[in-house]
């Protein structure tokens, strides 16, 4: 892994005038944020990351766009459209640019129309773990004894929770969630376990540190400590198991929809589950034009956050870093 | 400053501290670490003391039970208060916590971990004017600013909004000296302060600490390993061993008539630049245990060259008053 | 030690109630519909209640809990809507689940520890920053597709008929002459396998940690590698389970490759930074200053501090990893536990459900302990504690 720009260094970008000192606290977040995305963007493998996200985002917005301009309703929808000018299943060509499955539905379309869900399980996913796991972890190693041992029990639990399993029977015992519900409950399983664990063991190092004596001796509350001094450093490694959580939940919700627990919104999944049935009980073979854009969405979708985690991951562990 | 100079500002009576060994969910511990040990001392208005050990003696213990970091096993801390009248704060919790907060400061031994990386200098020491509620933000912005020049961080606006770590470790030591003191305490727990500092900073820092010291009319309990700094910093010695208190004197009746058997052994200890002074080296056994629940003689028996069968048959030895004001915990001197 | 494996026993333990508590409701809950719905045109109402009543299912949502947590305490799973009892059914997939997970496991951590070693070693460049995007790459690639992916590479390498993709894992996997009038039943041989192949490695391992005990020297990896090989096909060619194994492992390979292309990654990963942050110790200095070889310096000291981290985070993601086996499994319609999980939700059969995730629970929680056993015996932080002189000083 690359070296991180030795801080000690750095002093370039220290706002130091009484000019900026109206703003002190916006501009050192400012400043500290600043710090890291520059250590971020030293990791290749978080810049291809940062990209591929960045992709996906065009490819969320443009489809209501391309909706309303090029993909009429008619031949484009991808649930109710059909072209009748071809025959489906149809190779990739000038009227569908992916082609058509076999029930005549646009690949493409499906395609950019999944997108938008993805990115909503994933933002809801990511943000309840990153809640829960700080509130859990910050929690039991601030004030240990019977709470840490209480906490670190229930993470245990979890932890032994195989959680894409356990939205595969959740989708199919409640078949109307929709994708923010389902983000919801895979970020509670995600946060209230593995992430409980490191962000406990993380605000362990951390609550031991001097600084956090020398705030109780200035006579603050265990709040003001845990929100000024303890938050703070969990900072980079809840952004890292947010980008994880976004991996494991966009996965999961493409296996329910895998297994066949169809959804009321259109994901990757479904189009990998059709693309399998439709070529087994057909008999067609396999349509590589119409299982490939979805598998491909599917596994860089994930994989980029994964990617950022990375480059977190450096961030987030104090090893890495200099003082 | 106050009309009652007769009472002491600090007083520990029966002060101990006991960590739990290897106790945890649903069991109690079963043994005991004799952190600190039936501790007795004052500390004079305006006095300081100089606390001196090995490393794991409890020296860093007593001072973080001072300033009620942790809340003592058992015996009394009294401090005067606003009115000058003796208070226990050895189990308060609470507002009036808080208010005490405001006496009573500490200084660390890592320059380096003391402060928050993440915060700027200015946040760093104001916040116990931000905690208590002290001012409002201008008034603060020049407190801070003007402290921070007392103690030659100058200009200050060019330090306050930079980060820890832009800073050098003496620097970074000048800023906790000015958290400690913005809310005008009346006693700091020094905890060997300089240690961590490279040797030619050091004594610019112990100058700037006894200089503020003197002006603002603060009490110290200045924690150390090294002899020769707490001569250089402090009236009066305590040394510690094992959770107890051997000795205890003004500093110079301390180095020139050391009693205690350990006493003399660290004394013995410090190297003396003039080769043609010879003293006698005194032997004493072993190395230094930790103290889990340690027999009820005195601690230092196993590596005392005076010890007896009176000593092993007998209570650890009570603190007595040899004449001056020289305390020692021994059967033999 | 002791004290801390019971410790980490009694907390597994408690874990495992929590979980399958958690997983009873869930499967019982408020459902839309029950075990009956399926029967819907078959039935009348009343037969459906009759049935319903039959089967228990009429009752109240804490009285089956109890009924059916208080059965799994006396080691009774119960039985299937269908009739037939659980924990049978469960036995016989088990060999086919551990097969390619114990196997799979095996593979991939030696796999991804070799390469996070040498990429660590490497430093900083082009192949490390590849190797991990293909790694990343294949531990988050979708599994059914990267299992359909190598299916459809291998069945045409190893001419194996399989089953086509996309529907539920049922049945027989085995077709070819061998299993006509065999002299085993696969399970029988896949348990036998099994056996060899985790005793031998056991074996092995015990061996090598008396050599370094003794002569303070290890066997090299390729050495134990070979020995384990010699000694597991001397065993089978000596039972004759010879052609009956290599073919079980031939129509395994195919879940045994994909779960190892999925797993591998993490490993490496976990590995590859360990080692970097390893390599930058003090000790490793000391090391190099008295002049070691580097490999010595490589695989002695660095590799084996490295590999600490390893185990507490594949802790973490052992529920992801039985997840990817369970949905590979399903897609590759390999009968393992998928086959009792799927299908079963798919019925609505809670028993066989709930049994499934018995099993998945147990299976997680012993390669916990597992891994706890190895975490414990590798940090002489936890070997060594005495419970004494944690806190002093």
């Amino acid at each position: 892994m690359n070296n991180p720009i030795p801080e000690a260094f750095d002093i370039s970008q220290a706002p130091s005038t009484r000019e900026e000192k109206r703003g002190s606290r916006s501009s050192a977040v400012w400043h500290q944020f600043k710090r890291d995305w520059r250590v971020l963007m030293t990791n290749p493998v978080t810049i291809l990351g940062v990209v591929l996200i960045a992709i996906f985002g065009l490819m969320a917005i443009s489809y209501p766009l391309l909706r309303a301009t090029v993909l009429g309703a008619a031949f484009y929808d991808p649930i109710t459209g059909f072209d009748f000018a071809v025959l489906h299943p149809s190779p990739p060509g000038p009227g569908h640019l992916l082609g058509t499955d076999s029930l005549g539905h646009d690949v493409l379309s499906m395609l950019l129309a999944a997108t938008q869900p993805a990115f909503l399980i994933g933002l809801a996913a990511s943000l309840t773990t990153a809640v829960i796991s700080t509130l859990m972890g910050v929690t039991a190693a601030y004030f240990g004894g019977f709470v840490d041992n209480f906490l670190v029990h229930i993470a245990d639990a979890f932890l032994l929770l195989p959680a894409p399993i356990f939205m595969v029977i959740v989708g199919m015992r409640f078949q109307d969630l929709g994708p923010v519900q389902l983000g919801l409950i895979y970020g509670v399983i995600a946060g209230a376990g593995s992430a409980t664990i490191v962000m406990r063991s993380q605000a362990l190092l951390v609550v031991a540190r001097p600084f956090i004596e020398a705030a109780r001796i200035a006579g603050g509350s265990s709040w003001h400590i845990i929100r000024v001094h303890v938050l703070p450093h969990m900072l980079p490694l809840a952004a890292l198991y947010m980008m994880l959580s976004v991996t494991g939940a966009v996965v999961s919700d493409g296996f329910i929809s895998f297994f066949g627990f169809s959804r009321n919104y259109l994901n990757w999944g479904t189009m990998i589950y059709s693309s399998f049935v439709y070529s087994s009980s057909l008999g067609t073979g396999t349509e590589w034009h119409v299982l490939l854009p979805p598998s491909l969405a599917l596994s860089l979708f994930a994989a980029a956050f994964y990617f950022v985690s990375r480059g977190l991951h450096q961030l987030a562990d104090p090893r890495l870093r200099t003082r | 400053m106050s009309n009652n100079n007769d009472k002491p500002l600090l007083r520990v009576q029966g002060l101990k501290k006991y960590f739990p060994v290897g106790g945890g969910f649903l069991r109690q511990a079963r043994s005991f670490i004799h952190a600190v040990d039936d501790l007795e001392f004052d500390i004079p208005m305006g006095g300081s003391l100089g606390l001196v050990g090995e490393s794991g003696c409890g020296k860093t213990t007593t001072g973080k039970l001072l300033v009620r970091l942790h809340e003592p096993t058992d015996g009394q801390i009294f401090i005067q208060n606003e009115q000058g009248e003796l208070e226990d704060i050895a189990h308060r919790k609470g507002e009036s916590m808080k208010t005490f907060r405001r006496r009573v400061q500490m200084i660390f031994q890592d320059p380096y971990e003391s402060l928050n990386p993440r915060r700027t200098i200015y946040d760093t020491v104001a916040e116990p004017l931000v905690v208590q509620g002290i001012g409002t933000i201008v008034e603060r912005e020049e407190r801070v600013a003007a402290l921070l020049e007392r103690v030659g961080l100058t200009p200050a606006t060019s330090f306050m909004f930079r980060f820890p770590h832009e800073l050098s470790g003496g620097q970074r030591q000048r800023v906790a000296i000015a958290r400690a003191l913005i809310i005008d305490p009346v006693f700091i727990a020094a905890d060997e302060p300089t240690s961590m500092l490279d040797v030619s900073i050091r004594t610019g820092v112990m100058n700037l600490m006894m200089e503020l010291a003197g002006e603002m009319g603060v009490s110290y309990l200045y924690i150390t390993h090294d002899l020769a700094v707490a001569r250089y910093m402090c009236e009066r010695i305590a040394v510690m061993y094992l959770g107890k208190m051997v000795e205890r004197a003004s500093t110079e009746e301390l180095l020139a008539n050391p009693l205690h058997p350990y006493t003399r052994a660290l004394i013995s200890a410090v190297p003396v630049p003039d080769p043609r002074i010879s003293r006698q080296a005194i032997d004493i056994k072993g190395g230094v245990s930790a103290p889990i629940d340690p027999p009820p003689i005195c601690r230092f028996f196993a590596r005392c060259p005076l010890g007896d069968d009176f000593c092993e048959n007998n209570p650890h030895p009570p603190m007595e008053d040899k004449g001056g004001g020289h305390y020692v915990a021994c059967y033999k001197v | 030690m002791l004290h801390y494996l019971l410790r980490r026993a009694v907390s597994g333990l408690i874990a495992l109630f929590l979980f399958l508590t958690l997983m009873f409701f869930v499967s019982e809950s408020v459902a839309p519909t029950d075990f009956t719905t399926q029967f819907s045109l078959l039935m009348t109402e009343e037969q459906r209640a009759a049935l319903a009543r039959d089967l228990g299912i009429d009752r109240p949502l804490w009285q089956r809990y109890f009924d059916w947590f208080g059965s799994l305490v006396r080691g009774d799973l119960g039985f299937s809507y269908y009739g037939f009892p659980v924990a049978e059914h469960l036995w016989g997939l088990i060999p086919y689940t551990l097969l390619v997970f114990l196997i799979g496991t095996m593979i991939a951590f030696q796999i991804g520890r070799w390469m996070g070693k040498v990429a660590a070693w490497r430093g900083p460049g082009l192949v490390n920053t590849l190797s991990s995007i293909s790694a990343i790459m294949l531990y988050t690639a979708f599994p059914p597709f990267l299992a359909f992916l190598v299916s459809r590479v291998m069945e045409r390498r190893l001419d194996l008929k399989r089953p086509a993709l996309g529907g539920r894992a049922v049945g027989n996997v085995f077709f070819g002459e061998l299993w006509r009038s065999p002299r085993w039943e696969p399970e029988t041989v896949m348990s036998w396998v099994l056996l060899t192949v985790v005793g031998y490695s056991v074996l092995i391992m015990v061996l090598n940690e008396l050599l370094a005990r003794r002569v303070r020297r290890r066997m090299p990896t390729l050495v134990q590698a070979a020995a384990l090989i010699a000694l597991v096909s001397g065993t089978w060619y000596a039972t004759g389970l010879w052609p009956y194994a290599l073919e079980v492992l031939k129509v395994a390979s195919i879940p045994i490759v994909t779960f190892v292309l999925l797993s591998f990654g993490e490993t490496m990963l976990i590995m590859r930074t360990s080692m970097s942050d390893t390599l930058r110790e003090d000790f490793i200095t000391t090391a190099e200053a008295k002049g070691l070889p580097s490999r010595a310096i490589r695989d002695r000291h660095a590799a084996r501090t490295a590999l600490l981290p390893v185990f507490s985070r594949l802790v973490v993601s052992l529920p992801y990893l039985l997840t990817g086996l369970v949905i590979l499994e399903d897609t590759l319609k390999w009968p393992g536990l998928s086959a009792s999980l799927f299908n079963a939700l798919y019925q609505q059969d809670i028993p066989v459900v709930m049994g499934g995730l018995v099993l998945v629970g147990v299976l997680s929680a012993i390669t916990r302990l597992l891994l706890d056993v190895m975490y414990a015996y590798l940090d002489p932080r936890i070997r060594y504690d005495s419970g004494k002189l944690r806190r002093a000083g």
